[in-house]
């Protein structure tokens, strides 16, 4: 996905809540009341463009708490140079503010 | 927590779900995708345990989340297909003669739709709706350098119907646009006897027969399908006012569903007015019975012989045409076999006196089989296809009777038959030059070659090459006296190897 890229308003919300600290799906939903059927693919999507990266959680650490491991999504350099100019066109994103207590475990 | 109950219940719900989407995923992927859905699950389940949210609302909640891994997996199915591939096996299907006719075969599906399967058709090919419609004709009145047919006047008629041997019995009509029940529609005046000289039966009520003096003036009868949209069935209507005209009439009959005469657009018969009926210079459709030895011919004769013998004047250049109802009616299928003769007539020429009309390859001995069935069955779908759409879409085509319902639509629904076969024709057989003359797949990987403004010591042209590696046909630019005008030249398997590897 190329810099000049332009977001869908689902895309740049993704965008935002990995931005704001939301690092797996079930966060992601749970932040932005999007249905696991678009959530999923719009991330595979903007992995595949560069925007974010995934990385699985060590099994190390998972296994110490009981649970299965699961992966993260961080944003790339590129994806939050597409995260500033969406936030530009989609005005309302700047004033999105996350409770990230409310995914949290 | 313990495995046990981290795979209980609703989770194992959850893992079938996902087991099930990620048959879409890709072999390679499908581990670590599964791996990923399965442990977004199971922390989904137990944040819906922390909430305190167990239950069957939070069974419902964790299904509807493991439902989205359908979508994820449809995302990851499609992003594996390989689209370059697939349009090249579009394409190249759409050079097949099965996707020929298959797309034929969907216009003529459209048109089966569209038309609300084919009512005027059904009608050609259906036995009329009246009793021994066999003998039931109508009457046209033309001049000798008049190619318009109209009505005759009124007066003609009195004198047939007290004179003519030939004529059993005679009814007149005319017909109209008007507001029927406040709608616009069509609404024909006929005379006393036209229900009992066509044997019309009803779905409901009691027609008029015009014997001893059995006439309404003041009732209509109704069409089956205006009954039905005004009153939701023959039966309710009988006896309900209705407006006709700026007239108010009475229902006093339904004709049965698939009556028809004139057209099937109209809504409303009703008795002519006494003004109509008084008027002798009036011009009336006239439809007849004719006797049971009488020929079209003998009563043409026999009318015209009366009209000069009582009104010489008037008579004087004038011609009476007789037209069975039934002859008139499947004319079109007469204009259907004219269409098919022609293309025959055209492709026969084109064989035998080695007109291009399937490029040069096709005229030599040994060119595929294949290449005659599939121009005929292209051709006559083609040709069909024209006449069905001429016919539903025509308003009144030509197949209505003498005089029609609309005197524009003969002439109009004649000429669209006839352009649009020519133009079935011409694209059929345009379509077959550009085929291979070994598998009959349209020929593809259209290159220009040579220079277009160097004709005179040069050649340029198009060149279209089989995807199977049959041949190579080459099209001049312009068709000059020195150049063959399409060269088919076919490829020896030495080629093969060349589509092989494409």
């Amino acid at each position: 996905m190329s810099d000049d890229v332009k977001l869908t308003h689902t895309s740049a919300l993704i965008l935002q809540v990995i931005s704001a600290g939301c690092r797996y799906g079930l966060d992601i939903m749970q932040n932005t009341g999007l249905p696991s059927g678009t959530v999923y693919p719009a991330l595979r999507r903007l992995e595949q463009g560069g925007l974010v990266q995934s990385t699985w959680e060590k099994e190390r650490e998972a296994f110490a708490e009981q649970r299965p491991a699961r992966k993260y999504y961080r944003l790339t350099r590129a994806g939050e140079a597409a995260l500033a100019k969406a936030v530009k066109r989609y005005r309302l994103l700047e004033s999105l503010s996350i409770d990230m207590s409310r995914g949290e475990e | 927590m313990n495995s046990a109950r981290a795979y209980a219940g609703p989770l194992r719900e959850s893992r079938l779900l996902i087991a099930l989407a990620s048959m879409l995923v890709p072999r390679a992927k499908r581990a670590e995708w599964r791996a990923e859905w399965n442990a977004e699950m199971w922390h989904a389940w137990r944040l819906l345990q922390d909430r305190g949210e167990d239950g069957h609302a939070a069974r419902r909640q964790l299904r509807r989340w493991s439902q989205g891994a359908f979508a994820d997996g449809w995302w990851h199915r499609l992003e594996a297909l390989d689209r370059e591939r697939l349009l090249d096996e579009w394409r190249r299907r759409c050079q097949t003669p099965a996707f020929c006719l298959s797309a034929i075969g969907a216009v003529l599906g459209v048109i089966v739709l569209c038309s609300a399967l084919l009512p005027v058709t059904r009608s050609v090919l259906f036995p009329l709706p009246y009793a021994d419609a066999g003998r039931v004709a109508t009457i046209a009145q033309g001049g000798v350098s008049l190619a318009l047919r109209s009505g005759p006047i009124l007066k003609w008629t009195r004198l047939w119907q007290t004179e003519s041997r030939t004529v059993q019995e005679f009814a007149t009509y005319t017909w109209r646009k008007s507001a029927i029940g406040g709608a616009p529609g069509l609404e024909a005046h006929v005379s006393a006897r036209f229900f009992s000289l066509l044997g019309a039966r009803t779905a409901a009520g009691r027609l008029w027969t015009g014997y001893g003096g059995d006439v309404c003036a003041d009732c209509a009868v109704l069409s089956y399908d205006a009954a039905a949209l005004r009153y939701g069935g023959a039966q309710a209507a009988i006896g309900k006012k209705i407006f006709i005209a700026g007239r108010l009439f009475r229902i006093a009959a339904v004709l049965p569903r698939g009556f028809w005469f004139l057209s099937r657009r109209i809504a409303a018969w009703t008795p002519s007015t006494p003004a109509e009926e008084s008027d002798p210079w009036l011009r009336t459709g006239v439809v007849v019975r004719l006797a049971p030895d009488a020929t079209p011919k003998l009563a043409e004769t026999e009318l015209l012989s009366i009209v000069r013998r009582n009104d010489s004047g008037l008579a004087w250049g004038c011609l009476v045409t007789v037209s069975p109802v039934q002859q008139r009616v499947r004319s079109v299928l007469m204009s259907f076999a004219l269409g098919l003769l022609l293309a025959s007539v055209i492709v026969l020429a084109g064989v035998h006196l080695r007109i291009p009309l399937f490029g040069s390859g096709a005229v030599r001995s040994g060119f595929c089989w294949r290449l005659g069935p599939f121009f005929a069955a292209k051709t006559v779908l083609a040709i069909l296809a024209v006449l069905l759409a001429g016919l539903e879409f025509t308003p009144a085509s030509s197949i209505t009777m003498t005089g029609g319902t609309d005197l524009a639509t003969e002439p109009i629904s004649t000429w669209l038959f006839l352009v649009g076969c020519m133009g079935a024709l011409s694209w059929s057989i345009h379509d077959q030059r550009r085929r291979c003359r070994v598998c009959v797949r349209r020929l593809g990987l259209c290159a220009h070659v040579g220079c277009s403004g160097c004709l005179l010591l040069n050649w340029a042209g198009t060149e279209m090459v089989c995807v199977e590696g049959h041949g190579m046909l080459h099209v001049p630019e312009m068709i000059s006296s020195w150049n063959e005008p399409e060269r088919w030249t076919a490829l020896d398997e030495s080629w093969q190897d060349l589509f092989v590897a494409r």
